[in-house]
């Protein structure tokens, strides 16, 4: 899969939260991504499938309703119209077992929740170039006082 | 086996010893022959030699005798014919007649009266048995001149009528035989008166007397002959052949030769007949003839021929007797050699029941009773020995069985004893139990009952073969204490065994063909738990320490069941852990987030309206947001800090080890911390061993650890310096974090590392979980290391964390 610039590419976001999908959305286009789509389960996925336009890259939450991530990724890779296509997690059960257990599942990236707007954007770059992101995410500093804010 | 062997063995020695039993009878056989043959032939050889000396010697002499005699006679017969003749032609009137015959002419009648008395006179003489066959009266000096001549005409004189020429006057006499013909003449001179001869008178001698001389009684046998021969080769008497083939005119041998010759001897030579003969010759010189005497070999010899024919036949005769002599010898001597050989061969070949018939008293019937005598010990040796191999096997092989048979016990025990350890699943452990014991000791059945929990009866669980199945699927329940094996075992807990199954228990029924029974309790504790029930196709199969084995197998069973119980109870706690476990992780899933999720909103859009992505904000509302997004940043430490602690409470947290260079890892969180230091008067330091290796851990966490230590060491240092060291040693590194802040109390620095812990400084510095020294201490530890605090209150304090170089 060739590297896709942010501009052309068409990114599905699979979150059941609607503030974490409207942080995401915001960050995204700030990226300057304009195609995107945002489906609650995996389940509206494969309902939509057909009638989708081009998908490059799907940003899935693994806490999901009705199924997990996982039970969805297995759905969607069954789909011939996703067998290829990218899939990250983006999850807040940022744990090592938890990214294990997804490059098992067949994830393509990983990124633990919190969002850290600051490198969210960058690590987005980095997928749309094809290149593989797995991160649990920074542990945060506990302490009063922030870090530099540009 | 050792039998076998023996047979093989004996094979050659049968052949050898048959060649021995001819070769004895044959070798003795010759020698006794050769013993009888070879001195009766010498001693008949010498015998014959002797004698035949003895013959010849005696032959010899007897011819020379004959020869003697004969020569004698003659010699007399001649003298008396020439005296006879001496007179005559000295008698007046022969004198007389010869003168008148010489004086008057023959024509004159006194001639013819002369003439006719002398002749009568003279043929008187002839007629008087002169022994003379004629006269002859000769004149002159010469004698050539006849004057009478008278001849008995009946007698012989020989073939030759002629007379010989008077030849000789001087002597007396004359005699010669004729040469020509055999006759012999005696001549003598008649004397005259007045001396001087007046003629001859020759008398013809009549040979008859000399072949009677001759022929007479010689006491030489049939063939015994004297004869003469002349030196023209003609005998007197005239010979013939005994076949009456023609005789050469001139006789001729050896012995005629050398007579002839002048010699005299004896001899073997073959006559003139060419017969063989032995003879004695000579030569007589008066008569100028030889002699001979002989005799044919053949009789004079015949004595020594009969002796020799008698010998030899003797000798055979004797030759024979003694082969067969010898023969019955030798057979009654290598008979019962032969016999006791042919015994001993086939005693060799094992046969000991054999032995030799005794019916002689010599050596060889000694021989016979010591051999009876040896196959008798040997017999009863060899019995017993058979015997007590015999026994000796038996007992090997019951001692073998008996082995074989504990090993078999041993295995049993042993295959129990690792099922029961290794199946822990009571189901398959009991039926794999029931089928060992079975297989093993070939018993018709073996089944397991357990008491059910109010001990009041006895339930099948387990039987072998199809009827412990249909049994089991049936339901069998005993009572305890009713009057079965079962029932008694299973309430005294002692083991019984029933030689004859006699007693229906209620599973006996099924098994008609059994013969006995023994029943085991399965004990623990002094609890009896079942009841280990077995049925046998033999009486009596259980003996004492088939029962003793056999209840340590029970034992086993019992500990197995006991085991599988508690296993299952384990399990039942471990499931239900893992329950708990996932609950457990769940919940945290679910806490994490909850918590999480909304604080990611909360920090992450405050972040982009701080960003300017939503547009332009006032540096009052900058300020504000700052507030929001630090305490959202510190909210969600706390949060993760108490996630992560949650998490190894849990036990669900692990670690990524990977290569990590700390180096870059130090100076990457330097970077970070600098921030914190910004606003402060404290210099920030970093001495990094040059060799410093990469090490095997979680750098996350190992982030996590240094920015820790650093946040604290900025939070509680107002000027100064914090210097992060880091150097190998050994087969770990050790980094340090050392600072100029308040230092910290003995209390505090024991306490540092509990939870919820912050020290007195904490107390007046409320910032933070009190959780991040915890879970430095925790991580730290996960990867095998240590780590400590050294300080001084006022002066600082230096953390200090090890972590190994290679994962342990």
């Amino acid at each position: 899969m060739m590297s896709i610039d942010p501009t052309d590419a068409c990114v599905l976001v699979v979150e059941d939260n609607v503030h974490s999908y409207v942080l995401i959305a915001r960050l995204l286009a700030f990226l300057g991504v304009k195609h995107q789509d945002w489906k609650r389960s995996g389940w509206q996925v494969l309902e939509f499938a057909d009638t989708m336009p081009r998908v490059d890259l799907i940003l899935m939450d693994i806490h999901l309703p009705y199924e997990d991530g996982y039970e969805a990724l297995s759905k969607l890779r069954a789909h011939p119209r996703f067998a290829d296509t990218l899939i990250v997690a983006v999850t807040a059960e940022a744990t090592v077992s938890n990214m294990k257990r997804a490059r098992a599942a067949g994830f393509n990236g990983f990124i633990g929740k919190p969002i850290d707007p600051d490198r969210f954007i960058e690590q987005m770059r980095v997928i749309l170039r094809n290149q593989p992101v797995w991160d649990l995410g920074v542990p945060t500093l506990s302490v009063d006082q922030s870090n530099e804010v540009p | 086996m050792k039998n076998r062997s023996a047979t093989e063995q004996a094979e050659p020695t049968i052949s050898a010893t048959t060649g021995v039993q001819g070769g004895l009878g044959r070798t003795l056989l010759a020698a006794f022959l050769v013993l009888a043959i070879v001195p009766m032939s010498t001693i008949s050889f010498i015998a014959v030699h002797r004698t035949r000396q003895d013959i010849r010697q005696e032959l010899v002499t007897r011819l020379t005798a004959v020869a003697t005699l004969k020569e004698a006679q003659i010699q007399q017969w001649v003298t008396e014919r020439s005296r006879y003749l001496a007179v005559l032609s000295s008698k007046p009137d022969v004198q007389q007649g010869v003168m008148t015959l010489l004086a008057q002419h023959p024509s004159s009648a006194a001639y013819d009266t002369s003439y006719a008395n002398l002749r009568d006179g003279l043929r008187a003489e002839l007629t008087h048995d002169s022994g003379f066959a004629g006269f002859l009266l000769l004149h002159g000096e010469d004698g050539d001149e006849t004057l009478l001549e008278v001849m008995a005409p009946h007698k012989q004189v020989g073939t030759d009528t002629t007379w010989p020429e008077a030849e000789e006057t001087s002597g007396d006499r004359h005699v010669s035989l004729s040469s020509v013909a055999p006759t012999l003449d005696v001549t003598y001179s008649i004397p005259g008166p007045e001396g001087g001869a007046l003629g001859l008178l020759v008398g013809r001698l009549d040979l008859t007397a000399l072949d009677q001389i001759m022929t007479e009684s010689t006491e030489l046998g049939e063939t015994g002959e004297t004869y003469l021969v002349t030196p023209a080769g003609q005998s007197v008497p005239s010979l013939a052949t005994a076949d009456d083939t023609s005789l050469p005119v001139f006789l001729h041998s050896q012995g005629i030769d050398a007579a002839l010759a002048g010699h005299s001897g004896s001899g073997l030579y073959d006559n003139y007949g060419g017969q063989p003969v032995i003879g004695a010759y000579r030569w007589l010189p008066e008569l100028q003839t030889a002699l001979l005497a002989e005799q044919a070999q053949a009789e004079a010899f015949a004595p020594e021929d009969g002796l020799a024919t008698m010998l030899v036949g003797t000798t055979l005769s004797v030759a024979l007797l003694t082969t067969l002599l010898a023969a019955v010898v030798t057979r009654q001597i290598t008979r019962p050699i032969v016999r006791l050989t042919m015994r001993a061969v086939k005693i060799a070949n094992g046969d000991l029941e054999e032995t030799v018939p005794v019916d002689r008293r010599d050596e060889i019937g000694i021989l016979a009773r010591a051999f009876n005598i040896m196959t008798t010990e040997l017999r009863a040796l060899y019995n017993g020995l058979e015997q007590k191999v015999a026994e000796r096997t038996a007992q090997l092989q019951e001692a073998n069985r008996r082995l074989r048979y504990r090993a078999m016990q041993l295995a049993v025990s042993a295959e129990v004893g690792r099922v029961a350890t290794s199946i822990l699943d009571l189901d398959i452990l009991l039926s794999r139990v029931v089928q060992l014991i079975r297989d093993y000791y070939r018993f018709a059945y073996v089944a397991i009952f357990l008491l059910d929990d109010t001990s009041q009866w006895a339930v099948l669980r387990e039987g072998s073969g199809e009827l412990g199945d249909t049994l089991k699927a049936k339901g069998q329940w005993l009572s305890v204490g009713e009057p079965s094996l079962v029932g008694q075992v299973a309430e005294k807990g002692e083991p019984q065994v029933l030689a004859k199954a006699d007693v229906q228990d209620g599973s006996s029924s099924h098994l008609p063909s059994t013969h006995s029974e023994a029943a085991f309790p399965l004990r623990i504790g002094g609890r009896t738990l079942g009841v280990l029930d077995i049925h046998s196709f033999h009486a009596d199969a259980f003996d004492e320490d088939d029962v003793k084995v056999l209840q340590g197998v029970a034992d086993q069973i019992a500990i197995a069941i006991e085991n599988a119980r508690a296993y299952e109870l384990e399990r039942e706690a471990a499931r239900q852990l893992r329950e708990a476990e996932e609950m457990r992780r769940r919940f945290l899933g679910h806490m994490s987030h909850e918590l999480r999720e909304p604080l990611t909103n909360i920090i992450g859009f405050s972040r982009v309206i701080l960003k300017g992505i939503d547009g332009p904000i006032s540096d009052q509302q900058r300020s504000d947001l700052e507030i929001v997004y630090a305490n959202g940043q510190h909210l969600l430490g706390l949060i993760n800090d108490l996630l992560d602690v949650a998490q190894i409470e849990a036990g669900l947290m692990e670690l990524e080890f990977k290569e990590v260079d700390l180096r870059e890892l130090i100076q990457s969180v330097m970077s970070t911390i600098s921030a914190l230091v910004r606003d402060k008067d404290i210099q920030l330091q970093q001495e990094i061993h040059p060799e410093l290796p990469r090490i095997e851990a979680d750098g996350t966490r190992v982030r996590q650890v240094l920015l820790k230590l650093l946040s604290n060491a900025a939070k509680f240092t107002d000027r100064g310096c914090i210097t992060v060291r880091a150097w190998p040693n050994g087969n770990q590194v050790q980094v340090a974090v050392a600072d100029t802040g308040h230092g910290m109390s003995e209390e505090d620095q024991e306490r540092v590392f509990e939870r919820f812990e912050q020290g007195e400084s904490g107390v007046k510095h409320p910032q933070g979980s009190g959780l991040g020294l915890a879970l430095c201490k925790e991580f730290v530890e996960m990867h095998g290391g240590r780590i400590w605090v050294e300080s001084q209150e006022g002066v600082g304090s230096t953390f200090t964390f090890t972590l190994p170089i290679r994962r342990q």
